[in-house]
């Protein structure tokens, strides 16, 4: 008796096991939530990057000095250093200006220019690295303040953070639209599932009809059902993707260094596994609306 | 309860298959529906449980003119109704008791609460050893039965039924018959559409016949032309 209340009770009056089209709805949405997962934690992981680099170097700039032409003296090199010191010390918001010792400098360049440069006899320019208060420091007034010194440019870090957010945002944008594709497909596919169902089981839902069953309760077991099967499908194929992404966070840093850069927060973790719940609702939502249209059609 | 004014119906292009019929079934009334294969009994049963609207004329079921009614009212309307399909059209993945509680539970009911009153009327009509059957697994007389049961589990103010003891031994049909008087006395409108002139004639009610799409009435024990 039990049992008979609680099947009743869930509203399974038709004939759902039996539904070929249906059958295969777990499968297809397994396969979308994989892919839309694997998606959604790139878009993620891609503008977490980007965050992570423009909190980097969106305070950061440095100051580059030339050497003095022939002829000029080294003095005259340490003095321009000092006139920028002084000048970026004085400036409101600076958080600090440091002069990269000559060596230093040397050693950063010596990979690319090889001995030459290690050798002392390949004049470089001195640089400063400043750290400022992102927004705080009127930078265009900072550079004609600097300008008066000879031979001295400054180099603000932020200018080529444009590029990068330009090519994360790209990355983003496709990662988001190959979720909506996989989001738009599964939906297609539970309409499908749904439409063939109702013409299936026409003469069932009928009868249904005639004892006095509302639509929603005909659509509302349809929707429990893609609910239940797209909750199989989304575990599954949520699972296997999400079991993916934790064997590649683990991957040695030095294996693949992009990857290793794009690191998932603890938020990005809780939306990706969300995702899976989220594609079972939009399939119970989907053969809910889908059957009450059929069904308001129906006598 | 029922009124039909100059209802006709149509299908396609062909002829009318309903025409004029025009009759009034007054609350907790009870009537035969006669008529040969293809005289029309089908359709008029359709039109009185909501499953076809007419042609042209107007079908009045409790007072209100069908083509009035809204989308939404119509399961209210159809639980007033209880019909006993010719085929039975049970849901063959329910079992006899789940099929006779349908009614009940899209209506809203538990199943606790109906639970006994299912199983009772199941046992009344001589099923009680067939309850978990599958209608797949029952007889042609068992299937009637069951549809039935779940044409007046719900107490209708309204029950159509259509050849209901079709299949059944006239032990069991006198059995039947006499649930249906039950259910008249306390106040059902009953229709059933037979071809047993032994039935029509050992429970004298009015008759409605179709001839060829056109209604008569005669009342018991009037001459049959």
């Amino acid at each position: 008796m039990k049992f008979l209340h609680e099947k009743l009770a869930v509203g399974v009056a038709l004939p759902l096991r039996a539904d070929e089209g249906g059958r295969l709805l777990p499968a297809i949405v397994g396969v979308m939530i994989f892919l839309a997962v694997l998606a959604a934690a790139a878009a993620l992981a891609i503008g977490g990057l980007a965050s992570h680099w423009d909190r980097q170097i969106s305070g950061a700039a440095t100051v580059q000095i030339l050497p003095p032409t022939e002829g000029g003296s080294p003095a005259a090199l340490e003095q321009r250093v000092a006139a920028a010191l002084a000048t970026l010390k004085a400036t409101p918001g600076i958080l600090s200006a440091e002069a990269i010792p000559e060596e230093e400098t040397r050693d950063m360049v010596t990979p690319w220019l090889g001995e030459i440069a290690a050798s002392g006899n390949l004049p470089l320019p001195r640089l400063i690295k400043v750290d400022f208060s992102p927004g705080s420091v009127d930078l265009d007034l900072l550079g004609v303040k600097l300008s008066v010194i000879p031979g001295i440019s400054l180099d603000i870090h932020s200018h080529w953070m444009v590029s990068l957010r330009r090519a994360a945002n790209w990355a983003s944008f496709g990662s988001v639209l190959l979720m909506t594709l996989v989001g738009t497909a599964s939906v297609l596919a539970v309409i499908f599932a749904t439409r063939s169902t109702l013409r299936v089981q026409r003469d069932v839902i009928e009868v249904l009809h005639m004892i006095g069953a509302r639509d929603s309760y005909i659509a509302g077991g349809l929707a429990r059902q893609a609910l239940k099967r797209a909750l199989i499908g989304g575990a599954i194929g949520g699972g296997l993707a999400i079991i993916g992404l934790i064997g590649m966070s683990l991957l040695p840093p030095s294996d693949i260094a992009l990857l290793s850069a794009m690191r998932l927060s603890i938020l990005d973790w809780i939306i990706i596994a969300i995702l899976p719940l989220l594609g079972a609702i939009l399939s119970a939502v989907t053969a809910r609306v889908t059957a009450m249209r059929v069904l308001a059609r129906m006598v | 309860m029922v009124r039909f004014d100059a209802v006709g119906v149509r299908y396609g292009r062909g002829q009318e298959v309903l025409r004029d019929v025009s009759f009034h079934l007054p609350p907790g009334s009870f009537h035969f529906l006669t008529g040969a294969s293809g005289a029309g009994k089908s359709t008029l049963m359709r039109l009185m449980y909501l499953a076809q609207r007419p042609t042209r004329g107007v079908v009045s079921l409790f007072g209100r003119d069908v083509h009035t009614l809204q989308r939404s009212e119509m399961p209210a309307f159809r639980r007033r109704i209880g019909v006993v399909f010719q085929e039975f059209r049970l849901l063959d993945h329910l079992t006899a008791l789940e099929n006779v509680a349908l009614p009940l539970q899209v209506a809203g009911y538990d199943f606790a609460e109906v639970g006994n009153h299912v199983t009772e009327l199941l046992s009344w009509v001589g099923l009680k050893d067939q309850l978990n059957a599958t209608p797949s697994t029952l007889s042609g007389g068992q299937q009637q039965r069951v549809a039935i049961a779940r044409a007046v589990i719900g107490r209708p103010d309204l029950l159509l039924a259509d050849e209901p003891t079709g299949n059944v031994d006239d032990k069991i049909a006198v059995r039947l018959m006499h649930l249906f008087e039950e259910l008249h006395k306390i106040g059902t409108t009953v229709v059933i559409a037979t071809h047993s002139e032994a039935l029509i004639r050992e429970f004298p009610h009015p008759v409605l016949h179709l001839d060829r799409g056109e209604l008569t009435l005669r009342q018991p024990g009037e001459v049959w032309a």
